[in-house]
């Protein structure tokens, strides 16, 4: 566990015995923006790297991150400093799923420009760019050791498994949580979950200790 | 492959993800700051957006629903009931909780309205 998350935890502790002693809606004001902050930078390092696995763009991922910030204090900062992580990641990934579907309609209008090559098939240069990008885990772990090596075999693992695998491990949030906020069955999330494991496997099987 | 294999599979990535994550260079730290900064300005925007809200349900709202059933009044072929769904849609957009900026053009094309309606008087 990270000292941010840690020094969030302490905060909520800290704030939920001070805020009772005091009466002033001022100071509960204040409480609550402490509180908020406290969460907000707990969260926000691994948000970015969650949302910049997905979207494979820092200056996007960064505007995700800003826009879940932005709904969880304008729709959320009433709810108990429990509620906001399972809400937090609930809005990130759905600005996740927001940009993949604005990606597709990009696509879809690069369809009027598309040429056809010498064999009669369509050039789509998005899925050319993205592909080009992906190494071979196990190439890049003959390349690379250690840390880099393991978290580029998480940012390679298919969409739904990555998310599941960050938020049951990185994000400690319960099976339950996650079903809240990937938007699916508790059942699905358990495959999910263990696809990625047994992906993350495969995928490290030369790096075992 | 065992779950203690499992756990250690598990343990080495988070573990590397935290420090990768801790790693962040100064640059998107400060963006990240900044816009932590700037949600938590919301705050103190909250009491007026409210009062904003509570000023759309009392005189909005009420209007536009004027408008809809007011409209059979002066209608003169079943043409033009495609203008009545669209007016419908707009009270369903109305009440599905609009955003501030979408409050206040609804005060100024109030105004604007009632501006015109002076000038012709």
């Amino acid at each position: 566990m990270t000292t941010a998350v840690l020094d969030f935890q302490l905060a909520v502790q800290a704030d939920s015995k001070t805020i009772t002693t005091r009466s002033s809606s001022g100071s509960a004001v204040r409480e609550k923006r402490q509180q908020l902050d406290a969460f907000l930078a707990s969260v926000e390092r691994r948000a970015l790297r969650t949302a910049e696995f997905a979207v494979r763009n820092r200056d996007d991922a960064l505007e995700i991150v800003q826009d879940a910030m932005l709904k969880l204090v304008q729709n959320y900062a009433e709810a108990s400093a429990e509620e906001w992580p399972p809400l937090f990641h609930r809005i990130l990934h759905s600005r996740i799923m927001d940009h993949h579907r604005r990606g597709k309609v990009v696509k879809r209008l690069f369809a009027w420009f598309q040429k056809e090559d010498e064999d009669g098939e369509v050039y789509d240069p998005i899925e050319n760019a993205e592909a080009s990008g992906i190494q071979n885990p196990l190439e890049r772990l003959d390349l690379e050791q250690g840390n880099e090596a393991l978290v580029a075999a998480v940012a390679e693992l298919p969409e739904r498994q990555r998310q599941a695998f960050l938020l049951r491990y990185w994000e400690g949030q319960s099976e339950k949580q996650m079903a809240f906020i990937m938007q699916c069955s508790e059942g699905s999330v358990k495959t999910h979950l263990s696809r990625a494991l047994a992906n993350l496997r495969q995928r490290l099987q030369e790096y075992q200790p | 492959m065992s779950n203690e294999q499992d756990k250690a599979i598990i343990e080495r990535t988070i573990e590397a993800l935290d420090q990768e994550a801790e790693q962040i260079d100064y640059r998107t730290q400060l963006h990240l700051q900044k816009a932590r900064e700037q949600a938590l300005a919301e705050l103190d925007k909250k009491p007026a957006k409210k009062a904003a809200r509570g000023w759309l349900w009392l005189t909005a709202v009420p209007a536009a629903l004027a408008v809809v059933m007011l409209l059979p009044l002066g209608q003169k072929s079943p043409a033009t009931m495609p203008e009545q769904l669209v007016l419908l849609q707009d009270v369903e957009l109305l009440t599905a909780g609009a955003d501030l900026e979408m409050l206040e053009d609804i005060e100024f094309y109030q105004w604007l309205a009632e501006q015109e309606q002076l000038e012709e008087a």
